[in-house]
């Protein structure tokens, strides 16, 4: 049996590692575009200098020698032939397979701002944060910039805004949305970040869209208007709006896709003998129940190692593929998230506990948690987590039925020990 | 591998564990070497009171298919193949607490200065963990599981 994996990172080696672990003598090859190993979660750690290159890998260092996987790295795939199982790389090689991975993850969306798309074809001070080769363009030139625009205020756009602000760089992120992480957090969670940007000198403008990018006469960056006409100086840019997936074409095949490759809960795609994992594809998810992308690590490692269940021909469906998690923390203060961190609509409640240090929320409708926000001390959010997945019914654990008690939960409500010592969730 | 079974009824709340998970972690042999004036005191295992009044005792399962293993996306943490113990390489670790998202048990935390994770290790250095050896109603005791 050959597997052949496209893509060297969190989908495509947790595939790797679990197909070598279930079939001891098939072939398995990785061809990916990336040189190194390294974890995309880390990239702005590398931007201002907390982690060197040789720590940013997240395997072993001899992960490949020690699960005999080959390799073919610094290697793009250009076209997958589906009729031949074969796929085609730049340097013209056609590497055949009998079951294919695709897991090729994503790739930055750069918004139709006036000026933008041709200053990032053109120039050097214009950035986007996916790969260590961008990792390694923004810490160069952050060297000598000493104003930046940060495009975006997701989780990406502030983890290059930290770094760039270690640096020495003065930066100012720009947001459309009326608060910083919108998709993360709630306003008054995100408003607490936002004190903390400005208390640390990053300049932060919500509620803006940037219209414009001004060149100056030498061609170089020059800064960026706002929606309001306002203008904010800058000699660079880092757009951080979001990701797409990417992957290569596919010959005179049929492929379902919407927004990313569509697969089953096996992560099969609609082709026979491919797969696809990560970021790249588009799976059935818990909390929406419905199949959307999942773009966050955890996601592209469990539907790696799924996949190389079923092509190793032992049948097993990802069950608990649950996208909206998220973890982050900005100059000390740490903020755990899940589902709605907003009720949808007015059939949903909410309970808060905050203090000057902590701020925590749910969500809830009935007796089940969609969503929570958990900032300041985190310890145990886990659990939360965990109910909010299960969508685990609360009725028989709040004391009096008072939502103010949700915060007290811990795993000692639902403790459920198996004859293994394993846990179960009692609910 | 072992794994540290519970048996909550007999807890009395006594937290020697707790005390002798602190020691282990301070590298000491003994709760009378312990400085409680320090606040970077660390345990890894925790004893809660629930909602019904019960004492439960709460110890890392060292998991089959460990949750944050998974989240890991600084490689970390591992299960450790011959051991089957789930380890955190703190001076790898990267502090982004993916782990402490995904621990549905609750068993991994930031450490008291919250830049690294801190999780059970079995007290892999000594012949019996630090609290199945303090107990004194073994609430918890060791299990061979494969
Ligand atoms: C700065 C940053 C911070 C992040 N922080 C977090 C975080 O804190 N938590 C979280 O959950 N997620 C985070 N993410 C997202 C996370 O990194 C992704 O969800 C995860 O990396 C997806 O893994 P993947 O294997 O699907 O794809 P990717 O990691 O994108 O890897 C794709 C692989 O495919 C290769 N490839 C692509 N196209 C081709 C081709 N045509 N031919 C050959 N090879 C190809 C690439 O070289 C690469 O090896 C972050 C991302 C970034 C950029
Ligand atoms: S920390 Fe949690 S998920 Fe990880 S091994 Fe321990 S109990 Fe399992
Ligand atoms: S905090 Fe450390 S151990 Fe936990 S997931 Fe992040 S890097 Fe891994
Ligand atoms: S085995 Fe050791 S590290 Fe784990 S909870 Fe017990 S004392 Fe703490």
């Amino acid at each position: 049996m050959k597997y052949l994996i496209i893509g060297a990172s969190a989908a495509g080696l947790s595939c790797a590692r679990t197909l070598r672990r279930l079939d001891s003598n098939g072939e398995i090859v990785v061809i990916s575009k990336d040189d190194m190993v390294y974890s995309r979660c880390m990239l702005h750690y590398f931007i201002s200098d907390d982690r060197p290159l040789d720590k940013m890998r997240f395997v072993e260092e001899d992960f490949f020698d020690k699960n005999k996987v080959k390799w073919i790295r610094n290697t793009a795939v250009i076209e997958i032939r589906p009729f031949n199982k074969s796929v085609v790389t730049s340097d013209g090689a056609e590497h055949t397979y009998d079951k294919l991975l695709i897991a090729t993850g994503a790739t930055p969306v750069i918004p139709p701002i006036e000026g933008l798309a041709e200053g990032i074809e053109k120039r050097k001070d214009i950035f986007t944060l996916r790969d260590i080769g961008d990792a390694i363009k923004i810490k160069e030139a952050a060297k000598t910039s000493r104003q930046a625009v940060v495009i975006g205020g997701g989780l990406i756009g502030l983890d290059v805004a930290v770094s760039l602000n270690k640096q020495g760089v003065k930066v100012t992120v720009i947001e459309m949305k009326d608060h910083i992480l919108p998709q993360q957090l709630d306003k008054t969670a995100a408003q607490r970040y936002e004190r903390i940007f400005k208390d640390n000198g990053i300049d932060i403008i919500t509620g803006q869209a940037v219209s414009n990018v001004i060149y100056g006469l030498s061609g170089k960056v020059k800064g960026v208007t706002l929606s309001d006409g306002s203008f904010v100086f800058a000699d660079m840019i880092v757009v951080a709006v979001g990701v797409k997936p990417s992957f290569p074409r596919i010959d005179k095949c049929d492929l379902e896709i919407e927004n990313g490759i569509i697969v089953d809960q096996y992560q099969r795609t609609s082709i026979q003998d491919i797969y696809a994992a990560g970021d790249a594809c588009q799976s059935y998810e818990l909390l929406t129940q419905r199949h959307i992308l999942t773009p966050i690590w955890p996601s592209a490692v469990k539907q790696g190692q799924t996949a190389a269940y079923n092509m190793a021909g032992i049948g097993k469906p990802l069950i608990d593929n649950f996208g909206f998690k998220n973890s982050m923390k900005f100059f000390g203060l740490s903020t755990i998230s899940y589902g709605y961190v907003e009720p949808p609509d007015n059939s949903y409640n909410v309970a808060i506990c905050s203090g000057p240090n902590y701020y925590y929320k749910v969500v809830y409708k009935e007796n089940v948690l969609y969503g929570a926000i958990i900032q300041g001390d985190i310890s145990g959010a886990g659990v939360v987590g965990k109910l909010i997945q299960n969508k685990c019914n609360l009725s028989n654990k709040l004391v009096r039925n008072d939502w103010n008690n949700v915060f007290r939960l811990t795993y000692g409500d639902f403790f459920k020990q198996n004859q293994d010592g394993t846990f179960e969730f009692a609910c | 591998m072992k794994r540290i079974y519970i048996e909550p009824t007999a807890c009395t709340g006594c937290m020697n564990c707790i005390l002798a998970c602190i020691a282990h972690h301070k590298g000491v042999q003994s709760v009378l070497e312990i400085d409680f004036s320090d606040n970077d005191l660390e345990f890894a295992n925790n004893v809660v009171l629930n909602t019904e009044g019960k004492i439960v005792p709460i110890f890392c399962r060292h998991c089959d298919q460990p949750e944050c293993v998974t989240a890991c996306m600084s490689g970390a943490l591992t299960k450790d193949e011959t051991t089957g113990y789930v380890i955190c390489n703190q001076s790898w670790c990267a502090g982004c607490f993916m782990c402490v998202m995904s621990c549905p048990y609750g068993m991994i935390k930031p450490n008291k200065s919250g830049d690294v994770a801190i999780k059970c290790d079995m007290c892999l250095d000594r012949e019996i963990p630090a609290c199945v050896q303090s107990c004194p109603v073994q609430a918890i005791s060791l299990i061979d599981v494969d």
